[in-house]
């Protein structure tokens, strides 16, 4: 794949466009005047995907744990001896100084992120990239108070300060600007594999999954199953497979002081990803919850809406038409579907309707 | 004191009693009528208040689905209790996805649109993959069908 096909532009470039953080790079052509990114620069695909020679999260998860019981682990926490220290607030991971992980897209070239992936999820990946650079409709899902995701965790904006708090048989994190992110890791608990995939509760896929884990002295295992399959706006989507691995270790100073912690985060999906891959980031702790506002539970009211397949504030008491979304049916691509790739073909869908 | 123990105790006991009636009034289905499809599913929502089935009923032969003027095929929801109530009777969109053929009773919306609500039981009954009744008949008539709930197939009543 070609990245000049792109333009080299990465997928937050093409995101931007048409100004969707603000300055429009959109020559007064549209596409056809589109500026070129950089060619010369890219994030190392090998740097991307996962180091580690596991195929599932599964695997990974129990190799780590016989490691840690090697040493005679798991470590069985009190509340004397949980790294208390771990609980407060963190900085927002996109502004933490330093904090350069590759899924921001921002030096990406779209190529080595589709080769990333199967290719039905390419395919998913190039109709995002053209809607962004060619119509201009984008479809970000929290601007209709859709669901973010569990994904979306880890992209830019999703998040402004983390919440983190410890306790011996919990440890939860909340997060959020347009919906909650909020993970709670069932320490020591086992998941359930008579299943489709692993899970802790009732066979449903949840939009942000269910965590177990467990503690090898001060550094935090765990294991995420049981997601519900999404969108990332800039990235790609991913299925109800998506499971992963993250390692949570702490980052101290010169002094042995403890500033924050180091996530390192391993994602395996096999319908969605062709191959494992890894987002490693950096959070530094700015306080306890004795100051600053507290973490502000988010209900997102719509205020934005669908109209003729693009994003539109509309004024209270407004009529509008409006297609009832399909939200387990990529309603992203249903609207792109509609308004703006009539004429396009496309291979039949499967005939579940006939019998012989 | 034991007096109101005891009512706190009554209450507890019809909430558990209804634990997914109370997220919307069921005024607007018609609960004196039943219907009773024989379809296919084309999508389940999990939702944490009400799973939803969506299905195209099949025609009487049993060899395809009932279809509009437009030949796409006429779309039915059925509610059910919330996606974690479901899954602990079986239902769940891992073991109903897309094409499983399936029998239900619901209790129509009584604007005539094309939705219903299971209500409080009955049987639903699964076909085993791409296996349709005989003409007329629904998934509880098919060797090897898998059965969700107790009560057996409701009777269709109009």
């Amino acid at each position: 794949m070609d990245p000049r096909y792109y333009r080299c532009n990465s997928s937050t470039a093409i995101e931007e466009m048409w100004g969707a953080n603000g300055d429009r790079l959109m020559g007064p052509n549209g596409a056809a005047g589109a500026p070129w990114g950089r060619c010369d620069r890219d994030y190392p695909r090998a740097a991307i995907v996962s180091p580690y020679k596991f195929k599932t999260a599964q695997e990974h998860y129990e190799a780590l744990l016989a490691e840690t019981r090697k040493r005679g682990g798991p470590t069985q926490h009190t509340y004397a001896t949980v790294p208390g220290e771990w609980t407060g607030r963190y900085m927002h991971p996109g502004l933490t100084p330093g904090n350069a992980y590759w899924y921001r897209m921002r030096h990406n070239q779209v190529p080595t992120i589709l080769s990333l992936l199967t290719p039905e999820y390419q395919k998913r990946m190039v109709q995002q990239e053209f809607h962004e650079g060619n119509t201009n409709a984008a479809q970000w899902p929290s601007q209709y108070c859709w669901p973010e995701g569990f994904m979306r965790r880890w992209h830019e904006f999703a998040t402004w300060e983390w919440d983190i708090t410890v306790t011996p048989s919990l440890v939860q994190i909340l997060a959020g600007v347009a919906r909650n992110f909020i993970t709670n890791i069932h320490i020591g608990r086992e998941f359930k594999l008579d299943g489709a995939v692993p899970r802790l509760g009732a066979d449903v896929p949840r939009w942000y999954g269910e965590t177990i884990g467990f503690w090898d002295h001060d550094t935090l295992i765990t294991w995420t199953s049981n997601i519900q399959g999404w969108t990332v706006h800039g990235a790609f989507e991913y299925s109800n497979k998506m499971q992963t691995i993250e390692i949570y270790s702490p980052n101290h100073d010169a002094n042995g002081k403890f500033i924050g912690l180091n996530h390192e985060a391993i994602f395996y999906d096999a319908e969605a990803l062709a191959v494992p891959i890894r987002i490693v980031r950096n959070y530094v702790k700015t306080s306890g919850y004795e100051q600053g506002d507290p973490y502000v539970f988010i209900d997102c009211i719509q205020t934005i809406f669908p109209v003729n397949g693009r994003m539109s504030p509309v004024v209270p008491g407004s009529v509008i038409e409006y297609r009832v979304p399909d939200m387990f049916g990529r309603p992203w691509a249903q609207i792109w579907e509609q308004y703006f790739e009539k004429g396009m073909q496309k291979p039949a869908d499967e005939d579940i309707f006939s019998f012989k | 004191m034991t007096t109101t123990a005891r009512r706190t105790v009554a209450g507890v006991a019809i909430a558990l009693a209804l634990p997914a009636f109370a997220h919307h009034s069921f005024a607007a289905y018609d609960m004196e009528k039943t219907k009773v499809f024989t379809g296919v599913v084309t999508r389940i929502n999990p939702d944490a208040n009400h799973l939803q089935i969506f299905f195209a009923p099949m025609n009487d032969e049993r060899k395809n689905v009932i279809r509009g003027d437009d030949g796409k095929p006429v779309i039915w929801a059925v509610e059910m209790m919330g996606s974690a109530q479901s899954a602990q009777e079986g239902i769940s969109v891992n073991t109903f996805p897309p094409g499983t053929i399936f029998s239900v009773g619901l209790h129509p919306l009584r604007d005539g649109q094309h939705a219903g609500t299971r209500g409080r039981g009955g049987t639903i009954y699964k076909c085993p993959a791409k296996t349709p009744p005989a003409p007329g008949k629904h998934c509880d008539s098919v060797a090897g069908n898998t059965a969700y709930g107790t009560g057996g197939l409701p009777q269709a009543k109009e």
